[in-house]
């Protein structure tokens, strides 16, 4: 109810100031919906149904609004879909052709938010019972400004009153952006200083081989720092990234780190013998949305790396510091990927991800073929240690499915049948150890309120309990004071300051109040 | 979507009212897929069809429920203690309310809703519509109360 508040008066102002002072048309301004994206969606587009050229529309649509300089959002191209799930919360985003209720709508956007007015999900439809076209023809509808227009709605903008405006309610004649539509979306994602990322990204590592484990911090700007104290930031680097991962890639027996740099190259950054680091070190000519770190061949070093490429396909490389050449693997096209034990419970990792079809996947054989595991359709998924197999190693997997509920899988090579855990919601989740036996069989999460939630009893009862009132971002667990309770928490909150929480309880679990980080 | 004026937005209306927003209920459907909200209109005045309730219920797609929010582009949103003019059509379903009235959704979406101001300037928008309906729509997007209601009751 008080998002309706939110639009609806900020949508009267601007009326108002129109109402009173006609003509003066410096006065007609955008207006905001009151959302707005935490981070770039990944957009699919299913151009069946429209003229030849749509898809192109569709991509050059997205990318105008991605290319607006002032401002740091972007749409992420994700391909193409078959899905005409259109309106559903289901964390895909897609555009299509479809039908709409009522023959006097020409197009419309479907989005959903979380309690901190943080849009969750978008969907673009234009009306297949209206004529449409990409090149002009007299008497249609042009694909792409008419999708142009309704990606504004999803990326949070409302009606502007400015009537040169592609957000003006009425389509006469404008064929891109106005400088309207521009401070629009400058407004929503202001690109102050450089920022390139909405929210900071969190990791947990241990990085002096002190068994407790450090914090890795990535700020808006892309800068990289860490702190072993929980205390101090160090810099690492100059070069800006968008993720890190960690992983022995020398085999020198120190962590360094991996990632993925502002332009989307793997970089990577050895840990001398006194401890530092220096700058980041470009790895190959291969581009990518996403990476993860593993032991692949059973080494006993994490020095392998895994990403999605552009293409949306998984590629690997056991030599990331070399001439790194890296290996398609399958045909199968991904939005995420995780590690996982599924094989020989043992050093040696397989890998599981979310395909295009949002299904879980997995292969023990990365040169091989991928699997199918159950029917169910996911958002997320981790690896943890739920089996009933007391030497099983993160053979178990849990996930968010699309309505947002916890699910797991004892057995996700055994046909992948998966049981849901509680009735809360969420948007992300982690695997940790809380207590302390070695095994990552228990879970936190965020959920759609933003509280960091957690259990230790997934499989049985169930029960998730929120760890105080502060509304989080992005979650991770870690050992971070090296006692036996084993995972601890650390998140960041919305203002981008990094909080950490202990646990206190023994042999029950609980944990004590957030402590602050002040940001680097 | 198609421009409607105020000739036909009247045509395709079953009532058209003047009156305050005294309450907006976000609720889930059925299916649990969506949200829709029912807003409670206190009627001051009928300018054209019939009804018999003092306070009538108005639909439609999007609100807030608990944790989670769904909008729709186009379609009308309302706030508590807001002056409105509606042109109103009455809904195919039932309302989840028991012992509630005949429930109506707005004609035409976002565009059968006018906002009137403290001036008495009633002001109407929140859609897109094309641009061959640009000046029939634009023609009354800001008008004076007593004016539209003159205009309505000549094309009743």
């Amino acid at each position: 109810m008080k998002h309706t508040h939110y639009r609806t008066i900020a949508y009267f102002i601007v009326i108002l100031l129109a109402g009173l002072i006609p003509g003066r048309q410096s006065l007609y301004a955008y207006s905001l919906a009151g959302v707005k994206w935490a981070s770039n969606p990944t957009v699919l587009v299913n151009p069946s149904g429209g003229p030849s050229g749509s898809l192109t529309a569709f991509q050059s649509a997205m990318n105008t609004w991605t290319a607006v300089s002032t401002s740091y959002f972007s749409f992420v191209y994700g391909g193409t879909t078959t899905s005409h799930d259109y309106s559903q919360n289901d964390g895909t985003n897609i555009g299509d052709f479809g039908a709409l209720s009522g023959d006097t709508i020409l197009g419309q956007t479907w989005y959903w938010y979380d309690a901190g007015d943080n849009i969750i999900d978008a969907d673009i439809r234009l009306n297949s019972a209206k004529s449409w076209s990409t090149d002009g023809t007299p008497g249609t509808n042009d694909v792409e400004i008419v999708a142009m227009h309704e990606y504004g709605h999803a990326l949070g903008l409302a009606h502007s009153s400015n009537s040169d405006a592609l957000m003006y309610p009425t389509y006469h004649g404008q064929d891109g952006l106005h400088q309207d539509d521009i401070d629009a979306v400058s407004s929503l994602y202001p690109l102050t200083g450089s920022n390139i990322l909405s929210d900071p990204y969190l990791y947990a590592v241990d990085l002096d081989n002190d068994t407790r484990d450090d914090l890795v911090y990535i700020d808006t700007r892309g800068y990289v720092y860490y702190t072993t104290d929980l205390s101090t930031w160090n810099l690492i680097g100059t070069n800006k990234c968008t993720m890190v991962v960690s992983g022995d890639f020398n085999s020198d027996n120190r962590t360094d780190l991996a990632g993925l740099n502002v332009n989307q190259y793997c970089v990577y950054n050895l840990q001398s013998a006194t401890g530092s680091f220096d700058d980041w070190v470009k790895s190959g000519s291969n581009k990518f949305s996403s990476m993860i770190s593993m032991d692949l061949d059973g080494s006993g070093y994490e020095k392998d790396l895994v990403g999605i490429n552009l293409n949306q396909y998984a590629v690997y490389t056991d030599n990331a510091t070399g001439s790194t050449d890296w290996t398609k693997s399958g045909s199968n096209k991904f939005t995420s990927l995780n590690s996982v034990d599924l094989s020989d419970h043992g050093t040696k990792r397989d890998l599981t991800g979310i395909n295009l079809n949002q299904y879980v996947v997995y292969t023990t054989d990365i040169t091989g073929s991928w699997t199918r595991s159950g029917s169910n359709r996911f958002l997320r998924v981790v690896s943890a240690n739920l089996a009933d197999d007391d030497t099983a190693e993160e053979s178990a997997l849990a996930g968010i499915n699309l309505n947002r509920y916890v699910v797991y899988s004892q057995d996700p090579t055994g046909g992948g049948g998966w049981t849901k855990s509680g009735s809360n919601k969420y948007l992300s989740i982690v695997a940790c150890d809380f207590d302390g036996n070695g095994a990552k069989d228990d879970l936190a999460g965020i959920n759609l309120s933003r509280y960091v939630v957690y259990s230790d009893d997934v499989q049985g009862a169930s029960t998730w309990e929120r760890l105080g009132t502060n509304s989080f971002t992005s979650l991770v667990c870690g050992n971070f004071d090296n006692d036996t309770r084993q995972d601890d928490l650390a998140a960041v909150n919305q203002n981008g300051h990094v909080l950490y929480t202990l646990q206190t309880g023994d042999p029950s679990i609980s944990f004590g109040d957030w402590i602050k980080i002040e940001k680097p | 979507m198609v421009g409607l004026d105020t000739q036909r937005l009247t045509r395709d209306s079953d009532i058209i009212i003047v009156g305050e927003v005294e309450c907006v209920e976000p609720y889930w459907s059925d299916d649990g897929k969506s949200i829709y909200t029912v807003v409670d209109v206190l009627v001051n005045d009928i300018i054209a069809g019939t009804s018999h309730e003092l306070s009538i219920q108005v639909e439609h797609l999007g609100g807030m429920v608990d944790d989670i929010g769904m909008g729709v582009s186009d379609e009308p949103a309302f706030r508590e203690g807001e002056e409105v003019l509606l042109f109103l059509r009455a809904a195919q379903g039932k309302t989840r309310r028991k012992h509630a009235p005949a429930v109506y959704n707005v004609t035409g979406a976002a565009q059968g809703k006018y906002t009137i101001d403290t001036e008495g300037v009633a002001h109407k928008g929140g859609f897109s519509v094309l641009r061959r309906d640009k000046d029939i729509v634009e023609q009354d997007m800001h008008i004076d109360l007593y004016d539209l209601i003159e205009k309505i009751k000549q094309h009743r």
